[in-house]
């Protein structure tokens, strides 16, 4: 089969990035054919038609899945190839399935949607059964996308970048054939396969699946985060994989999170995102009550009324000590798991250059003040559970001690939870949120575009920068420029042609015009100058009543029209043109100049041109 | 509320049987009372449907997912003398219209390439698929709601390790019907009004 399309890199990561950028169908087909000639200096060959999952609310509403499909076709060369983007994880939905999900085999359903819309955008596009299938995919959906792949065969080939891998587990729940053969394998039911050796399963499903493994490939930057946690159970890697060596200080997050035990560093990772997506709008409150249960205003608004508070939000605080009740424990124990062995975890970090030793030193002390917090927080909670049981019913003089309890309690916890935002307000400091964004920057397909290793090119925001010498220029901005430059100044003639010839019909003509009701006058007066003869009786001393009017001549002079001004402004509203447009042409002549050895660069000017016109 | 009462206020009356002592399942089951010999009626947490459990399976809870009232997947591990597991995933937006790539997809999922048996019954349609060649059977069904959308893919898996084969040759029989039973035991549950009790 011949050559994809789309058969760099650069292009699949560019056309990969498109699907976070939130576009409408036609912006995303602009960008394609945008990105397509700033790779390659040419128009791409062929019609494009996108359609996406928000035209079928079904899939993603039920499976979660989102993707946009790329449909390329030539009549002429035959050409018809199909690339379907799926989005990777993005919202805290996603987060709450990366952790829940992935991480112990994730659901079905969102392969089951993979698969179901790339059926849809076949029959959608009409396309013919021989047109290539290609998936692309960054994050959470190469696991969609390669799972789809195993269980119903959807694509042709498969490029991620920094993905999720594909999950055993999974697979074995959903693939009943990979099923059967575990059985035969190993002996083993749904229960029991979590006792097998994660080693052997790994071996078998890469031996078991090997035919797909050519049509699966990846690249993987090594201090993507992702990657990073993924040497827990169930996940194996198919196919060829690219990986890009770090180049930065920073080194082998993934060996960091393959030292940490299993348990501990599942529980610090569902901590630290579950937490950031708490308080993504910046309420701490907010990420304590979804952590602890504790609801801080609630409490305040008991403090203010007492009693009627107490009344009043009898619900609602039944409720918060059932959700302390609940999550208090769970928490207390995530964050044993992590200060227990926090000394260890975190020197990982301050060696392989992350964060230094004083910012060890301060995320050891607050978790640990944050752990002493928790853990008066779980003793109030059950010593007033003991009160209120004792007191076994609402009797008259039972009451006023469990009201004196319940206010006494909530006061407790209040001062707890509000102790455990100091802590973490004391770690929400720039230099520790930026090796949090460093980090969550190495996921980045923009990162792995730059770390490509290309002579001359880079990537920021979706644009490309070339280099020569020690220029760098955004071909993607000049390119803009050049073409929102020439669209201008076209609009701009056209405007001036149009006020010329309104000069044209609003003042010649009309001058022209005037003259000629005059001059159809005068010729009226002196074609019949009896006409006229009322005018002698007009005047008071001419009483002879013989005399009469028997000719009439009109001098007639008419002033030329003053149109000098106007010309001349339409004349220096062209010069204006035609100098704006050397500048554009210069400034073209110029990045031709400076990357004279590529004839690309000038068809690229030319192309944009052509489109605009 | 309903729900908790088989394990809170009937704990002593509750069947000594696996799915029972399994905290996890038990949360699932309505009550200890038998719907068919060996079986106890689950609701879905979703909602949207009911079926018969098995008193010897054990929902694995790492296998478990769900996705508000819209999907959900369930796996049951079974411990009985034969027994295997079973398979549900639920989608409640199923609908006749896609039926023909559902049971693409399933058949393509189970491996299978034959055509599908279909049994009518009064509120729903039963795709039955039996695969019995090897020594790990397969029953497979897609079973679609008459009255309303909604559609679910389950699979029993029944194994026969004995070594005459002729034993396992016999149980052919009973196998599909056991099968059979238990896909029938599926209800849709149409009533909006279940959803708002949670």
């Amino acid at each position: 089969m011949s050559e994809d399309v789309f058969d760099t890199r650069e292009l699949r990561l560019r056309i990969t990035q498109l699907e976070y950028e939130g576009l409408s169908q036609s912006e995303y087909k602009q960008e394609v054919q945008r990105i397509y000639l700033e790779e390659k200096g040419e128009q791409i060959p062929g019609d494009i038609k996108i359609y996406s999952t928000s035209e079928s609310n079904d899939i993603v509403e039920s499976t979660g899945y989102v993707g946009t499909a790329i449909h390329i076709k030539d009549e002429n060369s035959g050409l018809s190839e199909m690339y379907v983007v799926s989005e990777g994880s993005q919202t805290a939905a996603d987060w709450e399935y990366n952790i829940k999900g992935i991480f112990g085999g994730q659901g079905a359903s969102q392969a089951i949607g993979t698969e179901e819309f790339v059926e849809k955008a076949k029959s959608h596009f009409d396309v013919p059964d021989s047109t290539k299938v290609i998936g692309y995919s960054h994050s959470l959906a190469h696991n969609n996308n390669a799972t789809a792949h195993l269980l119903y065969d959807t694509f042709n080939d498969i490029y991620s970048v920094n993905g999720a891998p594909l999950d055993y587990y999974q697979l074995y729940k959903e693939d009943e054939k990979f099923k059967k053969a575990v059985e035969k394998e190993l002996s083993v039911n749904q229960q029991q396969i979590f006792d097998v050796s994660p080693k052997k399963l790994e071996k078998f499903a890469q031996e078991y699946y090997k035919d797909k493994a050519d049509d699966i490939h990846q690249i993987r930057y090594e201090n993507d985060p992702l990657y990073a946690v993924s040497g827990t159970r169930g996940f194996f890697d198919l196919g060829d994989i690219d990986t890009l060596q770090s180049n930065d200080n920073y080194s082998g997050l993934r060996y960091i999170m393959d030292q940490i035990p299993d348990e501990d560093a599942k529980e610090l990772q569902a901590l630290v995102v579950e937490f950031s997506e708490l308080t993504k709008n910046g309420d701490m409150n907010n990420g304590v009550k979804g952590l602890t249960g504790i609801n801080l205003e609630l409490i305040d608004k008991l403090k203010e009324h007492k009693v009627t508070g107490y009344f009043t939000n009898q619900n609602e605080l039944a409720q918060m000590v059932k959700d302390a009740d609940e999550k208090v424990p769970r928490l207390l124990e995530q964050v044993k798991k992590v200060t227990s062995n926090s000394d260890f975890i975190f020197n990982q970090f301050v060696e392989a250059g992350y964060i230094n030793s004083s910012q060890k030193d301060l995320l050891v002390s607050e978790l640990t003040n944050i752990e002493k917090d928790l853990v008066d927080i779980e003793r109030i909670l059950s010593d007033w559970n003991s009160i209120r049981n004792s007191s076994s019913s609402y009797n008259q003089s039972d009451f006023s001690s469990i009201l004196g309890s319940d206010i006494g309690a909530f006061l407790a916890l209040r001062s707890k939870a509000t102790s455990i935002i100091e802590s973490l307000e004391i770690l929400n400091r720039d230099d520790l949120l930026s090796v949090l964004e460093k980090i969550k920057g190495d996921h980045d397909i923009t990162t792995v575009l730059n770390m490509l290793g290309l002579d001359n090119k880079s990537y920021v925001n979706g644009d490309m920068l070339l280099k020569t010498g020690k220029v760098i220029i955004n071909m993607s901005a000049a390119l803009r420029m050049y073409e929102k430059g020439q669209n201008i100044l076209d609009d701009k003639k056209d405007e001036i042609k149009k006020l010329d010839s309104s000069v044209e019909r609003e003042i010649r003509d009309s001058y022209q015009e005037e003259k000629r009701k005059i001059k159809r006058v005068i010729h009226n007066i002196e074609e019949n100058p009896k006409a006229y003869s009322y005018l002698l009786y007009k005047d008071p001393f001419i009483l002879n009543l013989n005399q009469e009017i028997i000719s009439i001549e009109v001098l007639e002079e008419f002033e030329t029209l003053k149109q000098e001004n106007i010309d001349n402004y339409i004349k220096q509203l062209n010069e204006s043109v035609a100098k704006a447009r050397k500048y554009v042409n210069n400034y073209r002549n110029a990045i031709e100049e400076l990357f004279k050895e590529e004839e690309k660069i000038s068809n690229m000017f030319n192309l944009v041109e052509e489109e605009s016109t | 509320m309903e729900k908790k009462q088989p394990k809170e206020t009937k704990q002593e009356a509750l069947p000594d049987v696996e799915a029972f002592n399994d905290e996890y399942t038990r949360d699932f089951l309505l009550s200890g009372e038998e719907v068919m010999e060996g079986f106890y009626r689950f609701q879905s947490k979703t909602g949207k449907y009911e079926m018969a459990f098995p008193a010897d399976g054990i929902i694995v809870e790492q296998a478990y997912r769900i996705k508000d009232s819209k999907s959900e997947e369930v796996s049951i591990g079974l411990h009985d003398e034969r027994g295997f597991g079973m398979d549900i995933f639920f989608f409640s937006y199923y609908t006749p219209e896609d039926r023909e790539g559902i049971l693409r997809r399933f058949k393509s999922r189970l491996g299978y390439d034959g055509e599908f048996e279909e049994i009518e019954k009064l509120d729903k349609t039963i795709y039955f698929v039996p695969m019995e060649d090897d020594e790990l059977k397969t029953y497979g069904a897609y079973i679609e709601n008459k009255q309303n959308s909604g559609g679910l893919e389950v699979v029993y898996n029944i194994k026969c390790d004995n070594e005459d084969e002729q034993i396992c040759e016999d149980y052919k029989e009973e196998d599909k019907a056991k099968a059979l039973k238990w896909m029938d035991s599926f209800t849709f549950i149409n009533d909006k009004g279940v959803e708002s009790d949670e």
